[in-house]
């Protein structure tokens, strides 16, 4: 009763929401120096609208990339490759000198967290050391890019940008089990070396691709979409957010590829980046004809909508066993007077029309049609108008309802799949509807259509309270009389090859059929869109009507039944045995089978996006969805070159976006991957702000290189593995650390030619920019090590932090993660009250872990992991006590400093062969001869408390606490 | 100094042999600090920080109740509730549907009676806090932006009710740092976790260090706080082999204020390590004192330890106490029936009187502000003549705040006849906010970080300090 009234509460205002967009009133004082500064500079006065135009002819992320030579420097003997004359000759200008080489252990351990997140192992270390060829670093490399942990840890990198998370964030933060797939896609996509605007098109676009291409790529193409999918969910209800979902995946995609921050343009122009809300609106368009898979939510338990990974010409007959088994267990349930789970899976391959998707009324919800149905007027979602029939859908509980006295509205859908003569010649229908007959004065006729979306009706059935007649011409000729208040059930058959149909009408009791009746001549017999609505009406006024389980479908629809069909033909090929067990097998038995059942799926699904209804968006006022402004045809952002799909766009327009995005017009795309990929290599940009490349972000410390490597990107055809060669082989990359502390005493020859004699350049700071209130921050420190006249330190991520003890303690699990042991989905009931909460340990990499939005993981959250939330551009080290807690206290630490020492006791009898062991493996190098000698009275001061031995192990406790000091010392925890 | 001598003798020497410099005791780290002289550490972000203005208050204890309580049966008296109970009134919005309704009145469980010298009317849900009214200055205009429970429970603690953003405590950390280093500067002490888990105390894009430390109630309340080793000896010894390390690896590396930082740390964490069980230790409190809060010494149990490990908290210099009464079920949310507020009160009442009246004999009213609110009202209505509970309300609720700064005995803002909207001077979380901040010396609107490109505050765009409620 309780839950009951509380679902009362599921209306949410808007009111709340407009607050967020206000966040760049705020920001609007503290810019317009900026701004004033740039026009200053251009001797332009700046109006406060931006002017697409002007924005982009002053801003220099807008110019199409130049292919600047390197310059020329003085000491010419420094530079490996072109970078390095470029970062050289700023060096020079500033009267400084580069650092000279790193030391070669220095440098393995560098390139190998870099590159994979983990330590060198000691043979990795000798092979180096003792390779003195010119190739030596090449080679190691090379062997990094090769190795699976290298997808591992720049698919993380990847997963910071586009905020991955394995629960959906609403308010009750429902888990996806299968968000794991679009992880793995990352993964595996970095370490083949997926060309970056290929990856990209598969993130935006896969799903159209998929259809389009090699079935052997069916299922990665449909995973990447999880890029899409993934974005955040809000409220009670998140379908009634879903306009807050669109911006989500809007600005996230803005400053995942473009580096700029589209969302703000939801409620407004954008105060400063050239992105009006008509740009927004064409953008949002674009997302709003694409159906995203639902993750439940704490007024709809359930996910839903979930992609199948094989083609419809695959699935099909899957499905049709799967509703068979499905629906078979679920009568033998309802046999045994058991309650039976409401519809949760079903083909996204056949038109939604049973609507058990779409969100019926419940609580203060009004029940809504979700995309990707399209409609307009009082248009609702009841349990009432749940059709009686049983011959095509066998689990519904809700239909769709329209009420009386109206005279417009309207409800459509495009169909998944496009239909014409070459695709088949049959086409069966299937519509429940039941007609009011209470107010006579409704003499209008409803229009139930089929045919092109754009175009004239194929096929056009009218339904008034007394009949259904077909349209033909000019002509209506009645097929079938209705019976007042009672379900009714029609059938067609449509031959697209004559472009003809036959069909049937009535009730259970019986029916009436027709046959060859013809298309509309008119109609080009492409059929791609039903809709039902108001336009037949002539202004008279409509019975209300209600209408359920709407099948289009290549294969033949069962005679209308109240009873579920029994085993068709398709099922006779499945494993039918828990239908054709006894119906005295206990109900907890079949509640088990039917779980399982629903938990795995027909095959494998992922948490990803398909084609919806294609249509413009209107403009929503204010940013508010229930004040549409002006219609805006779907396109690209117009100071970016972007125009309007061109006509006759076939689908939501994504596939044009992702090659629109990755084309030779757009700048952007490359110059802000570059700058990421330097970024992850250096701990800094080029461009400081990584995610904001417009008129707020920082400009590029070295504008030529930045756009010398985005030409090198597209020119290696998008190959980030290309780039990290590039870059790691330089000399800018090989330095040592400012304070010379990781220099190499003997330059490696794979550097030869290196500069002179150390300078002192002062101190540099490898940290974040720590701003204080009001912005405060040191700058000159910070943007002294722009120069890159020496490498900069920095503290190891999150994620490495916890790999690296596994590995050094030796139980690191190599192996891929898959998914995560989430409870089973039917038993799903996480509200707000009580929502999804867990941690799930394991050994494998971190990247593996499960992260959840509203709740952090516990350890990620502690080394400044990615916010799960929100794009992070850059991960910030912060040092805190209750880190430093953990190094003393946590259990992890304790248990993995004891598999430590266990390790080293397995290796080595001899105490010093121990420490030695302890240092190579952790630290990658030999303790020095007084390090030994500390860790022999370290280990005796420890054995010789009296306590140390309480479990009668005082050599493994003491080995283990100086694991423990290892684990915990900064040179474990830092990259030279 | 040879290494044997290192391990030996007194746990003194030890120390100050085995690190040379200590890392574990204060004298080195005035050292390490000292290397940063003359400009302030940018790299320690909890280092104090000046005010934007001069302070009325240095800490904030803030009692949040979670669910809802009904402003109607506690704090805001209406007596057309009591005489126009099971008449109808019209509203134009219910369960956040826009539509003309009619809804039953419903009287209140609890009844009214005025308090203290002031004489604000209080009623008999929190008969130990209606005693502390002359220190009370209770808000009765006080409106949200959510009628859901998340969002409105987002919304009172980081000013964004869809978003996450950072929470209040989080913005006071980073906006004056920290008094006591051996303790984090914003503390939250919650038996269960509330609606929208833990961002309600995230720091969200403000850096970590400023995010709230959680204190869960019972025998471990922070984790990784109790020593895992035998005796402090052993962990000194560890501590003692660690710094050694980490000062060697810094002697090579002499500039670089990260890895001094990280040194700091250890210190603090072991601060903390020694100074957090001290602050749950209450074995030297007195009789009367527990008695005071309606604690049952060695209990951990209510909202009663939560109160009077905040006093400790506030006496060690902590900048911000969070107390979450209970979690996101079983609390204030009243749909069923408004009894069930009977225990959660009798769970927080004379905890509350019990601190009050404690800081105030130790004086430290003076300078810290407590807090009491909860995320929304309840209706004054129900859409059913016999319905035992109250849906959320959010159009008006009741908070109060007393301590620094605040006229005490007073009373600001108020609803209409029924309860149902704010009849004059409206307080919106927003104002609410600014006026805490205010409070403790700082400018809501300067009060900002730079985050993917936008200033962000707590306080949105909006929010005005409510200068009626200042002393």
């Amino acid at each position: 009763m309780l839950g009951k009234v509380r679902a009362l509460w599921a209306v949410v205002g808007v009111a709340g929401l407009i607050l967020f967009c206000g966040a760049d009133h705020a920001a609007t004082r503290s810019a317009e120096p900026e701004l004033d500064s740039l026009a200053s500079k251009t001797g332009t006065a700046l109006n406060r609208t931006p002017n697409p135009d002007r924005a982009r002819s002053l801003h220099w992320a807008f110019q199409p990339l130049q292919n600047p030579a390197p310059p020329r420097v003085t000491n010419s003997g420094w530079p490996l490759s072109g970078i390095d004359r470029f970062v050289l000759s700023k060096i020079e200008a500033d009267g400084l000198r580069p650092a000279p080489p790193a030391d070669k252990r220095t440098l393995l351990r560098r390139a190998t967290f870099d590159l994979i997140g983990l330590s060198p192992t000691p043979p990795e270390v000798d092979s180096f050391i003792s390779d003195t060829s010119s190739d030596a670093f090449a080679r190691v490399v090379d062997r990094l890019l090769n190795s699976p942990h290298y997808g591992e840890r720049w698919g993380r990198h990847w997963m910071d940008i586009v905020r991955y998370a394995d629960t959906a964030g609403e308010t009750a933060d429902y888990p996806i089990p299968v968000a794991w797939r679009y992880r793995n896609y990352v993964i595996d996509s970095f370490n083949a070396d997926k060309p970056y605007n290929t990856f990209l098109r598969e993130q935006i676009a896969g799903d159209v691709m998929a259809r389009r291409g090699a079935s052997e790529h069916y299922a990665q193409d449909v995973t990447a979409t999880g890029y899409l999918a993934l974005s955040r969910r809000f409220g009670f209800d998140s379908e009634n957010y879903h306009h807050l979902t669109i911006q989500d995946t809007i600005d996230t995609l803005g400053q995942t590829v473009l580096g700029l921050s589209l969302g703000c343009a939801r409620c407004h122009d954008h105060k400063y980046d050239p992105v009006s809300m008509n740009d927004y609106y064409a953008l949002y368009g674009i997302f709003e004809s694409t159906r995203y898979a639902f993750p439940g939510s704490e007024q709809k338990q359930k996910f839903r909508a979930l992609v199948p990974l094989l083609p419809p010409s695959e699935s099909h007959e899957k499905w049709r066993a799967f509703d068979v088994k499905v629906g078979g267990l679920s009568q033998m349930l309802e046999k045994q007077k058991q309650p039976v789970p409401g519809a949760v899976l079903r083909s996204l391959d056949e038109i939604d029309g049973d609507f058990e998707m779409q969100a019926p009324a419940a609580g203060g919800s009004k029940g809504v049609l979700v995309p990707p149905w399209v409609c307009d007027g009082m248009i609702s979602v009841t349990k009432e108008a749940q059709s009686p029939f049983k011959n095509l859908n066998t689990r519904g509980q809700v239909g769709v309802h329209v009420p009386s006295n109206t005279n417009s509205y309207f409800i459509g859908q495009a169909l998944p799949s496009r239909h014409a003569r070459d695709h088949g010649s049959l086409l069966f229908v299937n519509l429940d509807f039941r007609v009011a007959t209470n107010d006579v004065s409704a003499l209008g006729a409803h229009r139930f259509w089929l045919g092109k979306q754009h175009g004239l009706p194929a096929i056009e059935v009218r339904v008034s309270s007394t009949s259904v007649a077909l349209r033909t011409g000019d002509t209506t000729a009645p097929v079938l009389l209705l019976k007042p208040n009672q379900w009714h059930n029609l059938q067609l058959t449509l031959d697209l090859q004559t472009r003809t149909f036959s069909g049937s009408g009535g009730t259970a009791e019986g029916v009436v059929s027709f046959a060859n009746k013809p298309f509309s001549i008119s109609s080009p017999g492409v059929i791609d869109f039903v809709a039902m609505d108001s336009i037949a009406s002539d202004q008279k006024l409509l019975p209300g009507i209600e209408i359920d389980n709407l099948g289009i479908q290549n294969v033949p629809i069962n005679a209308v039944s109240t009873t579920p069909p029994t085993l068709a033909s398709s099922a006779k090929k499945i494993d039918a045995k828990a239908i054709t067990d006894p119906p005295q097998a206990s109900h907890e038995n079949l509640k088990q089978d039917l779980n399982s059942l629903l938990a795995e799926g027909p095959f494998d699904l992922a948490y990803a996006v398909v084609e919806g209804t294609p249509r413009n968006a209107r403009l929503q006022v204010r940013g508010e969805p229930d004040r549409p402004g002006v219609e805006v045809p779907r396109g690209f952002i117009t100071a970016l070159g972007g125009k309007p799909l061109p006509a006759g766009t076939e689908g939501s327009g994504r596939l044009e976006l992702a090659e629109w995005l990755t084309g030779p017009d757009n700048p952007l795309t490359a110059r802000v991957m570059v700058n990421r990929l330097w970024q992850f290599h250096f701990g800094r940009g080029l461009v400081k702000t990584p995610n904001d490349f417009g008129l707020r972000g920082q400009a590029p410390t070295h504008p030529e290189m930045l756009d010398y490597l985005a030409v090198r990107f597209v020119q290696s055809g998008w190959s980030m593995k290309a780039m990290h060669r590039l870059i790691m082989l330089s000399s800018t990359y090989q330095q040592a650390n400012a304070d010379g502390s990781s220099a190499a005493t003997v330059p490696p020859r794979f550097a030869a030619g290196s500069a002179g004699p150390v300078i002192a350049s002062g101190p540099e700071q490898n940290s974040i920019r720590q701003a204080g209130p009001e912005g405060r921050g040191l700058l000159s420190e910070w943007d002294r090590a722009d120069l890159y006249a020496a490498f900069p330190r920095r503290r190891i991520s999150a994620e490495e932090i916890r790999d690296a003890i596994l590995q050094v303690s030796g139980e690191l699990d190599v192996a891929p993660g898959h998914g995560h042991p989430f409870p089973t989905p039917i038993g799903w009931g996480y509200t707000q009250h009580g929502p999804f909460s867990a941690v799930y340990e394991h050994n494998k990499r971190s990247v593996y872990l499960m992260t959840q939005r509203i709740k952090r993981h516990p350890f990620l959250a502690l080394f400044d992991g990615a916010d799960p939330n929100a794009s992070t551009a850059e991960r910030r080290a912060t040092t805190v006590p209750t880190q430093a807690l953990f190094f003393l206290n946590d259990p992890f630490i304790h248990a993995q400093a004891g598999k430590f020492s266990e390790r080293l006791r397995r290796l080595y009898h001899d105490e010093p062969g121990r420490i030695a062991a302890a240092y190579r493996l952790a630290l990658g190098r030999f303790p020095s001869e007084s390090e030994q000698a500390e860790a022999a009275e370290f280990l005796a001061a420890y054995r010789a408390e009296p306590t140390a031995a309480r479990n009668g192990d005082a050599d493994g406790a003491a080995l283990a606490a100086y694991g423990r000091a290892i684990f915990g010392s900064s040179e474990f925890l830092h990259i030279d | 100094m040879k290494p044997s001598s290192a391990f030996d003798s007194s746990r003194r020497n030890f120390l100050r042999s085995m690190v040379g410099a200590s890392a574990i005791f204060p004298g080195l780290i005035e050292e390490l600090v000292a290397q940063d002289a003359g400009r302030s550490n940018p790299f320690d972000p909890l280092a104090p920080r000046p005010s934007h203005h001069g302070a009325k208050a240095k800490r904030v204890i803030f009692l949040y109740m979670s669910g809802g309580v009904s402003h109607v049966d506690s704090w805001d008296h209406k007596p057309r509730l009591f005489t126009d109970a099971g008449k109808t009134v019209a509203v134009g919005e219910f369960q956040g549907r826009k539509g003309d309704f009619k809804m039953w009145v419903k009287k209140p469980q609890w009844t009214f009676a005025r308090h203290g010298r002031c004489g604000t009317e209080a009623s008999t849900l929190f008969p130990h806090i209606a005693g502390c009214v002359d220190d009370l200055c209770v808000i009765r205009s006080m409106k949200s932006d959510h009628t859901n429970h998340y969002e409105a429970t987002l919304g009172i603690h980081t000013g964004s009710f869809t978003f996450a953003r950072p929470s209040i405590g989080s913005w006071v950390s980073y906006g004056l740092g920290a008094e006591n280093r051996n303790l984090p500067s914003y503390i939250v002490i919650a038996p269960k976790t509330p609606y929208a888990g833990s961002q309600v105390w995230a720091s969200d894009f403000l850096p970590g260090s400023h995010q709230g430390t959680l204190v869960v109630p019972g025998p471990d309340p922070v984790s990784n706080i109790q020593r895992r080793v035998a005796t402090s000896r052993m962990q000194e010894l560890e501590l003692g082999l660690m710094a050694r390390m980490n000062q060697r690896h810094l002697a090579t590396r002499p500039e670089d204020s990260l890895l001094t930082a990280r040194i700091k740390s250890f210190e603090t964490a072991f601060g903390m390590q020694m100074e957090m069980p001290d602050v749950f230790d209450l074995a030297k409190e007195s009789d009367a004192t527990l008695k005071l809060y309606g604690l049952e010494r060695g209990s951990t149990k209510g909202f009663a330890w939560q109160c009077l490990v905040a006093r400790r908290l506030a006496e060690r210099g902590v900048r911000f106490i969070e107390l979450i009464d209970v979690g996101s079920s079983d609390n204030w949310d009243a749909h069923g029936d408004m009894l069930t507020h009977t225990p959660l009160a009798k769970n927080v009442d004379q905890a509350i009187a019990g601190l009050l009246l404690d800081l105030k004999s130790r004086g430290m009213l003076e300078d810290t502000l407590v807090v009491w609110t909860t995320e929304f009202g309840r209706t004054p209505f129900n859409n059913a003549a016999d319905a035992k509970g109250r849906e959320h309300h959010h159009w008006v609720f009741s908070s109060w705040l007393a301590g620094a700064g605040v006229k005490p005995g007073t009373v600001y803002g108020a609803s209409d006849d029924y309860g149902i909207e704010v009849a004059n001077n409206p307080v919106h979380v927003h104002d609410f906010h600014a006026t805490i901040l205010h409070l403790l010396g700082l400018n809501h609107e300067r009060l900002t970080f730079r985050h993917s490109g936008r200033d962000y505050r707590l306080t949105d765009v909006a929010g005005n300090v409510v200068n009626g409620i200042l002393s």
